[in-house]
């Protein structure tokens, strides 16, 4: 069969953990009142992805194909486009998070990568409203707040996906798929 | 840590049927929210002429009631921006920036709420983007459901073990992090199942073959180029009007 | 139009496989397989089908040749053209957001016109009694449908030769039996059918069938002795009854569940039977307090406390070890209650097992075992417990329910499986307005008219098998 970047499984697990990150969103509430909480599922998922299917760019569709349903769903406040950027951006950081860290399976490795995607969503939001001509020291004031919680939940983030693929292994998930091309 | 779960989908798709711009081509619509989305960085009288025009056109198009949806998410970042602005800078200012945070967040509903997913597949299509790619994004949104029913049912059946009974506070956080792999690892196991069965389906039903016809295609029809003749005047009248 | 000639295949986990086989099938022919659960049926459903070895790493020896390609050397999307394949879970296998895109998808595939695209779907949704269904999202078909319309998909294609694995197992007796016609109808115009099977019944009085049993290379799973749990626990006293009255579910404006009121009395084994999308699922939810309702459920004028098995084991099963699994947050174990169903349930030899890699029935056992090990009060609730196991995996799960009823306690479980249901204390049959029949398994398989009014009715194969089964 023909060799493509990504296979048709490995493509379809992709999507379809774009739709667990768009059901966890919604389905899903932590009793905390602080931006970006919801995070902790998003970069675990995405960090998981990344290494359940290892190639360069996973993350990155995860994040766009999650981006896209978002916006269709209606998910997100600042519309669609902001919605579809950010939900993108988050793979795409994780992905260049993860091109310098290397391991998602270790520990501080996914941290810094989860809080590197998650800080480059919060960067589209903090660009939206740079495009709309806020104040600059409204939007670093308003946001400067959010983001430590984005630093916080997006590092949790990444430690859930890395204690995630540690279960995952334990659990024997990779001779699973060792079958499966 | 605990966790509530909101039982069934809360934000289905709404494709507004009723719209006339249900029926338009998906690229039309989707040129005209680009277009629309340059809007913002009009000066202000022109984003309040351009403004005045678009809720027309959401009124004609039936989709008023989904922008002003949108538009009710913001309205606290909405108020207290447009008193900030008016009280430190100027009511121009505080107009123009709380129009075009408007703007932006109900510009691609119009897209949203009237194209279906298979159609978005065929756009893409249309753009280069590999049909497989396409195709693998359509199937995300039809799974949405089962997957929310399986992600319910793995809340159930880990809270009935006691999955979730980690202290509370911020001290705990790690130990809290670490109970939510009852809920992910279960997660994780059942959609790589389910990606499986379904590249299995699409294998049996000729996935990948170089022969194959798309049944329904893309076609402009009136209602778009009347569409993109009328986004065109006014793209033309913002341009020359000083 | 099957040839397979010294079929083997090798996992690449474990080396262990499937193997050497020899037969082939002619158009026209049926061929039924059977076997034990994990004995490789649906490996070698897969072999022939060609995504073995296309899509699986492993090792396959020999050929398999369908209308004269050899499966290995052959693309799949041309394989496909050749064989269809339907599996055992429909909602796994729907990829299409609406019923019309379902078929469409494979059409589309084999680059036909459009015109004759539309006929063919068209035909097919006629077949298959679809044609209202079109508009529909395939996720919110019953089972039955969703199988009917996946094989629609399949047959839209007009494969000369047709695969199946486990086609019936999630269907109830009147879809299992309407879409066992289907199959002798296309085997009659010419199609070559294999279809792997447990639920053999059906398939016995198609004419023409040829059976042949798969012996196994790997080894089949142990099963309990029975007798054990009764002997272990004849000594434990009775409670109170569970109550059930007026009792109403309505999930997004439907009803679900109308006025169904009954009671149990602990010791009993209850059997809930009725079509798929009956309320069997949400009966139990609402028993085991999951699911919002109205009317009441009570023992003692208390909110009743009992454990549930999920159909679906992969949802609670997450640990490294079956052993951390089953002792997974339960206060104070109790070693000895540990060691008994380790053993009672054949689990002794998988302690330090991930549970994940288990085959479907040691899953379904560890399942149970997690939820039996935090000994609710008031007993267990099953659902569909039996999905895809064979009849020793059957036998041995109505013995463990048989032991906990003999400790006093409440055991329900829903089924499609009349065999099982026939092996319980007493059956409650769900119709559309409530309880259609309500006894002993002899009286309510006996009482057709509630059969019909539940919209199933009782095959003559499970009256003399049912019967026997009771006598026993």
């Amino acid at each position: 069969m023909k060799e493509r970047y990504f296979s048709t499984f490995q493509l379809f697990l992709l999507a379809l953990f774009a739709a667990l990150i768009v059901v966890a969103k919604i389905a899903l509430h932590l009793p905390l009142q602080l931006s970006g909480h919801s995070g902790i599922f998003w970069m675990a998922i995405i960090i998981v992805a990344a290494r359940v299917v290892p190639k360069r760019g996973a993350a990155s569709l995860v994040g766009l194909t999650s981006g896209i349903m978002a916006a269709f769903l209606g998910l997100g406040d600042l519309g669609g486009l902001n919605t579809l950027l950010s939900y993108t951006m988050a793979g795409i950081g994780a992905d260049l998070g993860l091109l310098l860290l290397r391991d998602p399976e270790n520990y501080a490795c996914a941290m810094l990568a989860g809080m590197f995607g998650h800080l480059c969503k919060f960067i589209v939001k903090w660009i939206f409203g740079m495009a709309a001509g806020a104040p600059v020291g409204f939007v670093v004031l308003g946001l400067a707040k959010a983001l430590v919680g984005y630093i916080v939940f997006g590092a949790l983030g990444g430690l859930l996906g890395a204690l995630t693929l540690a279960a995952l292994r334990k659990a024997g998930f990779f001779t699973y798929l060792l079958e499966k091309k | 840590m605990n966790l509530n779960s909101t039982y069934g989908m809360t934000h289905a798709m709404r494709i507004i049927e009723s719209s006339p711009i249900r029926k338009a081509d998906p690229r039309t619509k989707l040129a005209l929210c680009l277009c629309a989305s340059l809007a913002v960085m009009l000066p202000l009288g022109k984003i309040i002429f351009f403004a005045i025009i678009y809720v027309i056109f959401l009124l004609w198009a039936r989709l008023l009631p989904e922008a002003a949806r949108q538009a009710w998410k913001l309205k606290w970042i909405l108020g207290v921006l447009f008193l900030v602005d008016w009280l430190v800078i100027s009511l121009d200012l505080a107009v123009v920036v709380t129009l075009r945070l408007l703007l932006m967040a109900g510009v691609f509903a119009m897209f949203f709420s009237t194209t279906t997913p298979s159609e978005l597949c065929l756009a893409l299509v249309w753009l280069r983007v590999p049909y497989r790619y396409a195709f693998s994004i359509s199937l995300s949104f039809q799974t949405v459901s089962s997957i929310d029913t399986e992600w319910r049912g793995i809340l159930e059946a880990q809270r009935a073990r006691g999955a979730f009974e980690a202290p509370k506070g911020w001290r705990y956080i790690v130990e809290q992090v670490r109970n939510l792999v009852s809920l992910t690892v279960p997660a994780v196991v059942l959609t790589a199942r389910r990606a499986w069965s379904m590249t299995e389906a699409a294998y049996a039903r000729g996935f990948e073959s170089p022969h194959r016809t798309a049944f329904n295609r893309l076609s402009m029809r009136a209602i778009d180029w009347a569409i993109l003749a009328g986004a065109g005047m006014v793209a033309a009248a913002i341009i020359i009007w000083r | 139009m099957i040839q397979i000639h010294e079929l083997s295949y090798a996992y690449p986990q474990h080396g262990r496989g499937i193997g050497p086989f020899d037969f082939s099938v002619r158009s026209g022919e049926m061929l039924h397989m059977t076997g034990s659960s994990g004995c490789g049926k649906s490996t070698l459903a897969r072999c022939i089908t060609g995504l073995i070895p296309h899509i699986y790493h492993g090792t396959m020896k020999g050929s398999v040749r369908i209308g004269g390609l050899d499966t290995a050397g052959t693309p799949l999307w041309r394989l496909a053209e050749s064989a269809g394949f339907v599996f055992q879970n429909p909602a796994m296998q729907m990829l299409g957001n609406s019923v019309e895109e379902e078929i469409l998808m494979g059409l589309e595939n084999l680059g036909l016109g459009r015109g004759e695209m539309r006929d063919r779907m068209d035909e097919a949704l006629e077949r298959f009694g679809l044609g209202s269904f079109r508009g529909r999202a395939p996720q919110t078909l019953s089972g039955g449908e969703q199988q009917k319309l996946a094989l629609a998909a399949i047959i839209a294609r007009r494969p000369p030769v047709l695969i199946l694995d486990e086609p019936l197992s999630m269907l109830d007796v009147t879809a299992a039996t309407e879409f066992a016609g289907y199959l002798s109808e296309l085997a009659r115009a010419g199609t070559a059918i294999v279809i792997f099977e447990h639920r053999s019944d059906y398939l016995a009085g198609l004419p023409g069938i040829r059976i042949a049993a798969l012996d196994s290379a790997t080894a089949p799973e142990r099963t309990g002795a029975p007798g054990r749990w009764a002997r272990a626990a004849s000594d434990e006293k009775r409670g109170p009854k569970l109550n059930v009255s007026g009792l109403a579910v309505t999930i997004g404006g439907k009803n679900i569940i109308r006025n169904l009121s009954f009671s149990i009395e602990p010791g009993e084994v209850t059997a809930v039977v009725g079509r798929n999308g009956s309320g069997k699922t949400t009966l139990v939810r609402a028993l085991a307090g999951l699911q919002k309702h109205g009317g009441s459920i009570d023992i003692d004028a208390m909110r009743p406390d009992f454990g549930q098995v999920y159909q679906n084991a992969d949802l609670q099963l997450f640990n490294a070890s079956v052993r951390s699994e089953i002792l997974y947050r339960v206060k104070d174990p109790d070693m000895a209650w540990y060691a008994w169903l380790m053993e009672t349930l054949c689990l002794r030899q998988y302690e330090d097992t991930p549970p994940l890699i288990l085959s479907e029935g040691e899953k379904k056992r560890v399942a149970l075992a997690t939820v039996l090990m935090r000994k609710a009060a008031h007993g267990i609730l099953l659902d569909e417990p039996s999905l895809g196991q064979d009849m020793a995996h059957k036998k041995m799960l109505i013995d463990i329910c048989r032991g906990l009823a003999a400790r006093g306690k409440i055991v329900l479980f829903t089924t499609h499986e009349l065999h099982l249901a026939a092996m319980a204390d007493r059956v409650i049959l769900l119709g559309q307005d409530g309880i259609a029949a309500d006894g002993t398994p002899e009286q309510v398989f006996r009482d057709a008219d509630a059969w019909k009014r539940a919209g199933l009715f009782v095959p003559p194969w499970l009256t003399e098998t049912g019967q026997r089964v009771i006598t026993a």
